[in-house]
């Protein structure tokens, strides 16, 4: 793998750490969680992990 | 570029497109009463609507033609503007900077710039912004222009007027609640047109084993397939440039900073509602690059002996024109014209829309007639936008003059401030310690640093004129410098002024 690449599958895969562990307080879901699939953050984290695989297949 | 000859079906469908979004806009014009309906759509908006708005707004004419050419010229690089330059800052967005737009409660960026630091970083940045809209404007109206112009051969002036007359009368009456739900019908129909034009290429040049075969059989496409080139690349997009300057300041400015862009956010019905919309966004974005970047290479397979290497008198724009010429149908051809007007009037009313915000929320308001009412503020919008749309019509006589590529025009007005307006976006989220005089200094600098960086090449000669990725990178390094250090000069802001304002800081949200 390229350092470009990598430097790239790097950027993403901190992003969709970050967004898993970003404190419910911040997100507005200290009181309740809704269910996985209503869950903003889940639909996040997915999005950057296809973003992560489109660069760690093409890039 | 090759002529259209429209069939009854593809006018027929362009019609009842064009009266559909009419009739849609004006349809949500009604109830709008005051300068908070105008110009957020009274906070009511659903998360849905507000998404595709997000990526209306962003993708218009200007990119399909654009982002089709410089596919032709650099390949699959380009995509890189939606994927580092939008999906990842459209998540920070959403997850860092959004509540703090929406906790502020505030109509524009520049208002909560004025917020953080003082009257004078909003003013400038309210102007530049003002002005670069207007510039937007024209540079919508001249790629919209000339498409129809050689599709169709309408002439250029038709073109322009009959775009701004059917986009004036829905933004006019109804604001952004308009202009949302007539993106949200936009947006199929873009969508559409983009598949039609990648599938019938794929189709004739032997799908995607053969499109690679033929690009790659041009010794200047080498590259043309992939996604990150190497640090010493000849082209304007090394990965350090591309990573650095579009992934961390380009993108993030443009998505976190533009008017036209944020606004939709601040229309949602709550915090929860706008952070879906730029997750559904980001989600969209995933896709569409394939969709606006492949027809270039689908060109260079078709049309590589036509146009040639793309160096010299090589015209970016004619790229798409041509392929919709050689591959669509009867009925086919109206939805893609179909989709092109799609694409310029959701641009269109974005950027007038707000234009109109920023000059009444934080020029006419704070300077002209800080007691004016909210009804007044509806007035002043209403003819502020018929105002903007004649001097963007201006403005498309300029553009249309002095740039060869639509693409690279949007691109330059946007490089001289992003950077600057980012740095200071982020340094007052997220810090509590740079303070107004840090903010005028570092915005006096960073401009500065934009604009001289844009002159090298003009003034010095082509092999010292700047890329405008390392632009933007450069502008916002000496921006965060300047802030950082210049604060210093000054006490720290006060902290009860800083609530709702800065990371970790807690203020209620404000009632829709």
């Amino acid at each position: 793998m390229n350092v470009g690449k990598l430097a790239f599958v790097a950027v993403m895969l901190v992003l969709a750490i970050w967004l898993l562990l970003i404190p419910r307080s911040l997100i507005g879901q200290e009181e309740r969680v809704p269910p996985p699939w209503r869950n903003v953050r889940w639909w996040a984290v997915g999005v950057a992990v296809a973003q992560l695989l489109v660069y760690a297949v093409w890039g | 570029m090759p002529r259209l000859d429209l069939h009854p079906i593809d006018m027929v469908l362009i019609l009842a497109y064009l009266v559909g979004v009419a009739a849609v806009g004006l349809w949500y014009s009604r109830g709008v009463k005051t300068g908070k309906d105008l110009f957020l759509a009274g906070r009511t908006l659903p998360w849905w609507a507000v998404g595709a708005s997000l990526v209306m707004t962003d993708i218009g004419a200007k990119d399909m033609v654009g982002l089709a050419g410089e596919g032709y010229r650099y390949g699959l690089v380009m995509t890189n503007f939606d994927f580092i330059g939008c999906v990842f800052p459209v998540l920070v967005a959403a997850f860092l900077f959004m509540p703090y737009f929406w906790m502020a409660g505030v109509y524009t960026v520049p208002e909560y710039l004025g917020l953080r630091y003082n009257r004078a970083v909003r003013t400038v940045f309210a102007v530049v912004w003002g002005l670069a809209m207007i510039g937007t404007v024209g540079v919508i109206l001249v790629s919209g222009a000339k498409l129809f112009t050689g599709l169709l051969q309408w002439n250029f002036w038709t073109s322009v007027v009959v775009l701004a007359a059917v986009v004036g009368v829905y933004t006019v009456a109804g604001g952004l609640k308009a202009v949302v739900y007539t993106d949200f019908v936009s947006c199929f129909v873009l969508i559409g047109g983009a598949v039609l034009i990648c599938t019938r290429g794929l189709w004739e040049v032997g799908g995607w084993t053969g499109l690679r075969e033929q690009v790659l059989a041009q010794s200047w496409a080498a590259d043309h397939f992939k996604l990150i080139l190497p640090a010493d690349s000849p082209t304007p997009f090394p990965w350090t440039a591309v990573l650095l300057g579009l992934g961390f300041v380009q993108g993030p400015g443009y998505w976190i900073g533009n008017q036209a862009i944020v606004q939709r956010s601040f229309g949602t019905r709550s915090q929860n509602e706008a952070r879906a919309s730029y997750v559904l966004c980001a989600a969209v974005k995933l896709v569409f690059p394939f969709l606006l970047v492949v027809p270039g290479l689908i060109g260079i397979a078709l049309f590589h002996r036509e146009l040639g290497p793309p160096t010299g008198k090589f015209n970016a724009n004619e790229v798409l024109p041509m392929l919709i010429g050689r591959l669509l149908p009867t009925g086919a051809l109206g939805i893609v014209v179909g989709a092109f007007f799609a694409g310029v009037l959701s641009n269109l009313d974005s950027y007038l829309n707000s234009a109109s915000a920023v000059w009444v929320t934080d020029v006419y308001r704070p300077w002209l007639r800080p007691k004016a009412d909210d009804r007044e503020c509806l007035r002043v919008g209403q003819a502020l936008t018929v105002v903007l749309l004649v001097i963007g019509i201006g403005v498309s006589y300029l553009v249309n003059e002095v740039f060869d590529s639509v693409y690279e025009a949007f691109q330059t007005i946007m490089t001289l401030f992003q950077g600057p307006m980012f740095a200071l976006l982020l340094l007052g989220m997220l810090t509590r310690r740079v303070n107004a005089t840090g903010g005028t200094w570092g915005m006096g600098l960073g401009i500065s640093t934009s604009v001289g960086l844009l002159l090298c090449g003009p003034v010095l000669g082509e092999p010292y004129s700047v890329p405008y990725l390392w632009v933007a990178w450069w502008s916002f390094v000496a921006t965060v410098g300047t802030a950082w250090l210049t604060s210093y000069l000054a006490p720290p802001p006060d902290s009860e002024r800083l609530r709702g304002l800065v990371f970790g800081t807690k203020r209620a949200e404000v009632s829709p």
